[in-house]
């Protein structure tokens, strides 16, 4: 609970920070051809875009909690004059979709090898995964990105080489072309989990109680999966938790390859359009996400391990 | 076996250091420090020294690459976007810049007819092999494409004269030819996309929209003849008057005969054909103007009858040619016509009702005598004459002349097939031997008994020639004899040597042995009477407004803006033209890959050779290897000096929450995580728009600056909380030393090998953020003398399935990179920090 506090109290702060910061900055307004300035300048000055800063933060928080309201797209060249949330909830599946597809591919290979390499730890397996896992792990993933788009889209001629536009989001030819970006965003995420996996089993292998768990009669199978996965699982599980509420806020860089029309575009058009509300609006959605998961990773320790709850008290 | 022992006898045991005090043995080796310690397992690494080399070598080459190659980043060229890396060149078909390319026949043609050409192969070695295509059957080709050379002939615009005189020395010197005869406008591609192609130089036609090469023929050897070439004037033919009148560009040497009442004006066609015993002979036929007397449009013919031709007269007002024509069905068009050019068609010869002149407008034909000069006024003495149309022409002060296939002589064999010209330069001219790619001046050499022609590289020892006016003839003075005998005037001439002609120098007694090089009277005829068996070498001269014959009509005029022509011997069909004369600039065809060379040596002088990129050319044409390398060198910077600071930062900043802890810790670590929480692409963004007037590299460095210190404080503030309650630390407190001196003289040097390791382990990260971060453009660190790697692979991604080499490099370099400091990073760790190898995290 305390830690919940915290964590307000630090997003409240980043906020006004954001806030003060951004509002400082000379407001500019791009106008579109044949629009009248007069009545945009109007528009803005009915929301109170001009008023002290103090005033505009009152009023940004009452429009937030009393309505709702989000601000509107002012520069967005797609969208102005719409509702900053609902735009954000138009970009928002294709970016969870993808991220989705991604863990749900990643976790399970990624774990599945880094038991494997634990398991033959210091044979010739286990090099040859480690190996693979440092490459995988130090190389940035929009190479992966180039990689895949050239190999399987363009070559192969597997993908095509962007995303479908649309809002089918979950039919077949859509979900054909996710693949290359799920991919492109899941071998760093394998190499991550497999690392991960390996590291703490294998130090979970060398505990005193595995092999009281041999010499009571139980296989290595037995023993691995009972004992030693178990408890390999309390630090890996939270970090699984983390890093998938963590990529939620998704990779700008993937979406901006495959040209998913996702959160990261959004958030580069509004910093390259300077539109303040979507601006803010995504600031604040990123830096709830990262603290979020923060937090997560440590109440979930206390979910799936009840000791360190205990600990924590 | 009980009694083992006791087969020993007692002497021979002896006490093992009997009389010495037994004591611990001093240590052979040294003790080793920290870092030598450190040093010795991570030597023991093999992983992390490879990454070590590796950063190395990368770093060499970010800081060496720029000074190894000509190339700057600002170097760019629009033509030579995309080339493909190379470093050898014609032997081995691998890295040479070449793709393999299989393409239909059209596509072929183009691509093999700039080799074919030039010489300078756009398929490699013109070599390629053939194929018939499953799907449509149709033949195609398959070769290796020369991404440098591809390119092939570009026009130019606006070159100066002394653009053209530099690039022609530049040839003489080096024996390359770089200007290519320049295409016929009226039969460039009419496809839109095409016409500014300096590639066609053949007969094409338009095919669904595109230019597509036609009337060649492709041999059994595998080679392609072009059988209509269109980079020259072909030789005015009298078959078809509407072909005939309609060249532009060549003004037909028109003969006037006096007839009763007028002139006949008649065209000198030569046709040569040759015997069975190799020689040549060249017949002479003429066609007459006739005036058409029906219609009102086509009111100029040609006929072989002088029956029908028409009668011209001379109008002394307007000094022109005009003809009287009656019997028109259409009455109003009976008068009297001019005979003329009009300005906006060229020289085009055609007839305009004299009601219509307008001088601005319209060129009048006029009529010269057999001297050239003298115009003929006085119609009455009916003298034979001649038309030249190029009265209100422009000279320049130029002396023209024309001379085909020079015959042999030592000093001047490789100028065979020449033209003259001459610059005036004072009172005289410099003949100056002129092929295109060799040029060479006429001197006369004066060490020996006789004057003997030779060859000079520049005017300095070039003679000084004259042109005698009562004789024509071509003279030069020489007063630097020894024997001052010998001084005085000679004459250029022909010497007839076995079966051929040479140039040779004679004085005027001297001349009856000899054909002396004449400024030709306007037809030409004394000197083709001349060498009409001289295995049919001709010789004519040009001189001010008089035309030559159709054939070796050269110089400028105002209805012919050409530069200079030229005829190539074996070719006798056509007259090249190197360049034409826009308002005293001129249009030139270049072979782009050697006029780079010549770009860059003699008006750049940047050092650059022909091109030749390691890492082949970007979109903008720019070099890749130095680019990558400018790019690795920011990183480089920017990692290292970041880092530097950040440990500087993060270690102050730690020491003193881990130190003094409580509160003090408490209010710090607050700020820590409030700026820990800000996503780093929010920082960059708000301080960009902040500091909008700064350059964009210094908002990278702030804003790394800002948050990149809180892992390096972390680090320290836990070492601190563990070494600060140690008894040295009281000891040191104990003996009175202030707060800073226990922090950095007592704690800190144990966790120096942390922030180390720590501060290694960080720059990978900080690559990949810049490099993201120029990727996506939310930075532009892209000047004219500097680039990022995130620029080169968001420039790359584009062509990713055309010119994968465009990211291929950057890329291989980015993960090497990041893949090494992270092998390094761990390497370091590992030997800082033994207890924690293998955890990987």
């Amino acid at each position: 609970m305390k830690r919940l506090g915290l964590l307000i109290m630090t997003f409240a702060i980043i906020e006004i920070i954001c806030f003060v910061l951004i509002k400082s900055l000379k407001f500019e307004i791009s106008i579109e051809i044949g629009k009248d300035a007069d009545l945009l300048r109007h528009q803005f000055e009915a929301r109170g875009y001009y008023d002290p800063i103090p005033v505009q933060f009152w009023n940004y928080l009452v429009r937030i909690f009393t309505k709702g309201d989000f601000g509107i797209c002012v520069n967005l060249p797609d969208y102005r004059n719409q509702e900053v949330l609902s735009v954000f909830a138009s970009k928002l599946p294709p970016t969870i979709l993808i991220n989705v597809y991604s863990s749900l591919f990643s976790v399970p290979i990624g774990i599945a090898l880094g038991i494997f390499a634990a398991l033959k730890k210091n044979k010739w397996q286990d090099q040859v995964v480690s190996t693979t896992v440092m490459i995988f792990i130090s190389v940035p993933s929009f190479i992966y990105a180039f990689l895949v788009q050239f190999l399987f889209c363009f070559l192969l001629g597997w993908f095509p080489l962007l995303m479908k536009a649309g809002y089918d989001y979950f039919s077949w030819d859509m979900f054909r072309s996710m693949i290359p970006a799920v991919l492109a965003m899941s071998f760093g995420s394998i190499a991550g989990y497999t690392r991960y996996t390996r590291a703490e089993l294998t130090e979970v292998l060398t505990n005193d109680y595995m092999l009281l768990a041999r010499t009571k009669g139980l296989t290595k199978a037995q023993a691995t999966t009972r004992h030693a996965l178990r408890n390999a699982m309390v630090p890996i599980f939270p970090s699984i938790i983390g890093e998938f509420i963590g990529v939620l806020s998704g990779s700008l860089i993937i979406e901006q390859i495959f040209s998913i029309p996702g959160i990261g575009g959004l958030y580069l058009n509004s910093i390259n359009t300077m539109d303040y509300d979507s601006f803010m609006f995504l600031s604040a959605f990123y830096i709830f996400v990262g603290l979020l998961a923060s937090i997560v990773i440590d109440i979930s320790y206390g979910i799936i391990d009840p000791r360190i709850r205990m600990g924590a008290k | 076996m009980a009694n083992y022992f006791e087969t020993f006898p007692q002497e021979k045991f002896a006490l093992v250091n009997e009389n010495k005090p037994l004591r611990d043995k001093e240590l052979i080796t040294k003790p080793r420090g920290f870092f030598a310690d450190a040093m010795f397992r991570f030597s023991r690494n093999k992983g992390s020294i490879v990454a070590a080399v590796i950063i190395g070598i990368l770093f060499l080459y970010a800081i060496i690459a720029p000074f190894c190659t000509p190339y700057q980043v600002s170097t760019n060229d629009a033509y030579l976007k995309y080339a493909l890396p190379k470093l050898f060149d014609n032997s081995i078909d691998f890295y040479d810049g070449c793709a393999k390319k299989t393409v239909s026949e059209i596509n072929f043609v183009e691509y093999y007819a700039i080799g074919a050409e030039t010489g300078v192969n756009a398929i490699k070695r013109q070599e390629y092999s053939t194929s018939v295509s499953a799907s449509s059957g149709e033949t195609l080709y398959t070769f290796r494409l020369d991404s440098y050379r591809s390119k092939g002939n570009i026009f130019m615009n606006g070159v100066t004269q002394e653009t053209m005189e530099s690039i022609q020395d530049y040839q003489d010197a080096n024996n390359v030819q770089i200007i290519y005869p320049i295409t016929d406008p009226s039969k460039r591609p009419t496809a839109k996309q095409d016409v500014r192609n300096a590639n066609f130089w053949y007969e094409t036609e338009q095919i669904d929209g595109k230019t597509a090469p036609v009337n060649y023929t492709i041999g059994g050897d595998g080679k392609i003849t072009y059988n209509n070439i269109y980079k020259e004037y072909v030789q005015p033919s009298l078959t078809s008057s509407a072909s005939y009148l309609a060249t532009p560009g060549v003004v037909p040497n028109a003969k006037m005969e006096p007839v009763d009442g007028g002139f006949h004006i008649s065209f000198r066609k030569v046709t040569t054909s040759e015997l069975d015993n190799g020689e040549t002979i060249e017949t002479v036929s003429y066609k007459y103007i006739e005036a058409l007397a029906e219609g009102h449009m086509n009111l100029l013919s040609l006929t072989d009858k002088p029956s029908l031709a028409a009668k011209f007269q001379y109008d002394a007002t307007n000094k022109g040619l005009y003809v009287t024509i009656d019997g028109h069905d259409d009455a109003s068009l009976d008068g009297d016509y001019y005979l003329g050019l009009r300005s906006d068609i060229g020289s085009k010869i055609l007839l305009f009702p004299k009601a219509s002149y307008d001088p601005d407008q319209h060129v009048l034909l006029n009529a010269f005598t057999d001297d050239g000069v003298t115009q003929i006024t006085d119609f009455s003495t009916q003298k034979e004459g001649y038309l030249a149309s190029v009265r209100a022409s422009k000279k320049n002060g130029k002396l023209y002349l024309s001379f085909d296939a020079l015959a042999g002589t030592t000093s001047l064999d490789d100028t065979k097939k020449g033209i003259f010209y001459t610059k005036a330069s004072g009172s005289g001219y410099y003949l100056k031997l002129d092929n295109s790619k060799f040029a060479r001046y006429l001197g006369v050499n004066t060490t020996g008994s006789v004057a003997e022609l030779q060859r000079a590289n520049n005017t300095d020892t070039a003679a000084l020639w004259h042109v005698n006016e009562t004789t024509k003839r071509i003279s030069t003075e020489i007063n630097s004899f020894s024997d001052t005998t010998l001084n005085g005037e000679y004459f250029l001439a022909m010497a007839k040597n076995g079966s051929s002609y040479a140039f040779t120098m004679v004085k005027e007694g001297d001349l009856a042995n000899v054909v002396p090089i004449t400024l030709a009277d306007s037809e030409g005829r004394t000197l083709t009477d001349a060498v009409a068996d001289a295995t049919g070498y001709t010789f004519r001269g040009d001189y001010e407004e008089t035309i030559l014959s159709p054939y070796y009509a050269t110089g400028s005029t105002d209805g012919d803006n050409y530069y200079s022509k030229m005829r190539v011997e074996g070719e006798d069909n056509y007259l090249y033209s190197y360049a034409i004369n826009n308002d005293g600039v001129y249009e030139i065809r270049v072979n782009y890959y050697e006029y780079y060379r010549y770009y860059h040596q003699v008006i750049a002088k940047d050092g650059i050779n022909y091109p030749l990129f390691l890492f082949g050319s970007n979109d903008a044409g720019q070099d890749i290897f130095v680019c990558l390398a400018s790019g690795a060198r920011f990183s480089f910077i920017l990692a290292i000096t970041v880092s530097a600071v950040n440990m500087f930062v993060g270690a102050i900043y730690g020491a003193i929450e881990g130190y003094y802890g409580g509160k003090i810790d408490l209010v710090m670590e607050r700020i820590v995580e409030i700026l820990s929480a800000v996503p780093f692409m929010i920082v960059i963004t708000l301080l960009r728009y902040h500091m909008k007037g700064s350059s964009q590299v210094l908002v990278l460095f702030i804003s790394f600056f800002l948050t990149g210190w809180i892992g390096e404080s972390g680090t320290v503030r836990m070492q601190f909380y563990r070494f600060k309650n140690q008894e040295y630390v009281l000891a040191a407190r104990t003996l009175g030393a202030k707060d800073p001196r226990i922090m950095f003289r007592h704690i800190f040097p144990n966790a120096l090998g942390t922030i180390v390791t720590g501060s290694v382990l960080v720059i990978p990260g900080m690559i990949f953020s810049e490099t993201s971060l120029s990727y996506l453009g939310i930075i532009n660190l892209n000047s004219g003398s500097m680039t990022s790697v995130g620029t080169l692979l968001a420039n790359g991604q584009p062509y990713l399935t055309t010119y994968p080499h465009i990211i291929i490099f950057p890329a291989i370099f980015i993960s090497l990179l990041m893949l090494s400091f992270n092998l390094f990073g761990n390497g370091l760790r590992d030997a800082f920090n033994p207890s924690l190898r293998g955890t990987e995290d």
